[in-house]
């Protein structure tokens, strides 16, 4: 019997322990058990065990529980318990049952340990995970962006210079005046081409790092209905019908972009159309799960989405023959768009017309 | 030395035309120049005489950065077109271009015979059309 009171104390010493009956009254706890959660002897003994369930867990676990212990087998998990000052513990639970001549539990073993600091350490980790990987997404975007922008660079700055210095070098080489006049006279539109290209790049660059820009509560139909006053002799020129449906009638975008979203996709819309029908442009706005949903729709001249898609929004990228058609307008509110954690994209069936969708974050989605 | 008799100049680049032109007159070594400001128009004109081989060019110079159709759209529909001279098409990409993708990429085409960097000089273009 020596062996087994060593036993015992070995235990007690070591581990949480607690005895309670069948029905699950606590019969006998040790000083652990009290150290741990709080409470003195004489408030545990006769308790429920309940009384340290911190209500964590849900009833298919507890239940759980039960039936295999009620069956006489080991149950063996990790459990959040409540200490009497309302405090949590994690503990790494045995509950062991002991059976009767008849093969039915009498009482039950708890031996549990303190594992507390450990869960503590485990959320700790799954959170900085989280956060790792989000950080890495960002990271990720922004370096495609910054490709996408070294791209852009290389190939419409280059371009223009390339031009200035085949010029130059005619020049040079012109033996009549007559013939450098003419030379001379085609280095006006390059250069001017080449500043305003890289007067867009600036600016993009402005607007990727001013994201502290403040949003302002934009009326959308007032704000529509400025930008068109623009475009009004255009519009009544091609008989132009414009409808607008605000389902949000309000949202929180600085001004100037909402402005220049509104004025890019019109002008588009207008310069693209069919010409042998009158176009037709719907502008709605619409709440989804994801923000706020923008579209324009017209029934013009559309883009072959499947040759033109990756190029949609890149500078100089025109899909029609058109003389204006610069493609600098959709680049910029792309970079906008996208400076304020909006998407921006299209749908287009050629002959049909497109749809230009922007998604907004709606205010306070984010709280970092 | 013989010359060309079709070029074609398949670029939207105005500028880029222009002095081209210039430069090819002034070797004497070019009959005619079809000029072409994107890829669609470009292949539309080689469908159109497919059986003209008077009209084919010899030498096409081929711009990558295009609207309508780019350069490397005009190349795959280019290679599936059937022409009973196509083979003998020499088809230069110039470009203004210095990814290192684009270069690499021209390597992988059959029908690409060179890739030329812009801006090249009237020494380059008169050892190209030596070439042919």
């Amino acid at each position: 019997m020596e062996n087994v009171e060593d036993y015992k104390h070995a235990l007690d010493v070591s581990a949480i322990v607690a005895i309670t009956d069948q029905k699950g009254t606590i019969i006998h706890v040790n000083d652990n058990f009290c150290k741990i959660s709080g409470y003195s002897p004489a408030e545990l003994i006769g308790q429920d065990h309940r009384i340290i369930n911190s209500g964590y867990h849900p009833e298919e676990f507890i239940k759980g529980l039960w039936k295999t212990v009620a069956n006489g087998k080991v149950w063996k998990g990790e459990m959040r318990n409540r200490a009497k000052d309302g405090s949590i513990y994690w503990v790494d639970t045995t509950i062991v049952p002991f059976l009767n001549s008849r093969g039915k539990p009498y009482q039950y073993v708890a031996i549990r340990s303190d594992i507390t600091e450990r869960k503590k350490g485990e959320e700790h980790i799954k959170k900085i995970n989280e956060q790792a990987v989000r950080h890495t997404r960002e990271l990720e975007y922004k370096n495609r962006q910054l490709v996408d922008f070294c791209n852009i660079v290389s190939h419409n700055l280059r371009a223009p210079l390339i031009n200035i210095s085949m010029l130059v070098d005619y020049l040079e080489q012109c033996t009549d005046d007559a013939d450098r006049m003419e030379v001379q006279g085609k280095m006006r539109p390059v250069v001017d081409h080449l500043l305003e290209i890289f007067n867009e790049l600036v600016e993009s660059v402005q607007v990727r790092q001013d994201i502290g820009i403040k949003a302002d509560n934009i009326h959308l139909g007032e704000c529509l209905d400025r930008i068109m006053v623009g475009f009004d002799p255009q519009a009544r020129e091609y008989g132009a019908e414009i409808t607008a449906e605000f389902g949000v009638p309000v949202v929180s975008f600085p001004r100037k972009y909402m402005e220049s979203i509104f004025s890019n996709l019109i002008s588009n819309a207008l310069k693209y159309r069919h010409p042998e029908r009158v176009p037709r442009i719907e502008v709605q706005s619409r709440k989804t799960d994801r923000g706020i949903l923008l579209s324009v729709a017209d029934n013009g001249l559309g883009i072959d989405l499947q040759r033109h898609r990756d190029h949609l929004f890149k500078i100089r990228k025109t899909f029609h023959k058109h003389v204006d058609a610069k493609g600098l307008g959709l680049f910029m509110t792309k970079t906008q768009v996208e400076a304020m954690g909006g998407k921006i994209w299209a749908e287009s069936t050629p002959g049909k017309g497109s749809v230009f969708f922007v998604e907004i974050k709606e205010k306070d989605h984010e709280e970092h | 030395m013989k010359n060309i008799k079709n070029l074609m100049l398949v670029d939207d680049d105005e500028i880029f035309v222009y002095l081209t032109k210039r430069t090819i007159s002034e070797t004497s070594l070019v009959d005619r120049i079809e000029e072409f400001d994107n890829g669609q128009d470009a292949l539309d004109f080689l469908k159109h005489n497919r059986e003209n081989p008077d009209r084919l060019p010899e030498v096409i110079l081929l711009d990558l950065n295009m609207p309508i159709m780019d350069g490397w759209q005009f190349l795959e529909e280019f290679s599936s077109l059937k022409t009973p001279t196509k083979n003998r098409i020499r088809v230069y990409i110039c470009t203004s271009s210095i990814s290192p993708d684009d270069a690499s990429r021209a390597k992988t085409m059959s029908e690409v015979t060179d890739f030329i960097i812009k801006p090249f000089t009237k020494g380059k273009l008169t050892e190209m059309i030596k070439e042919i």
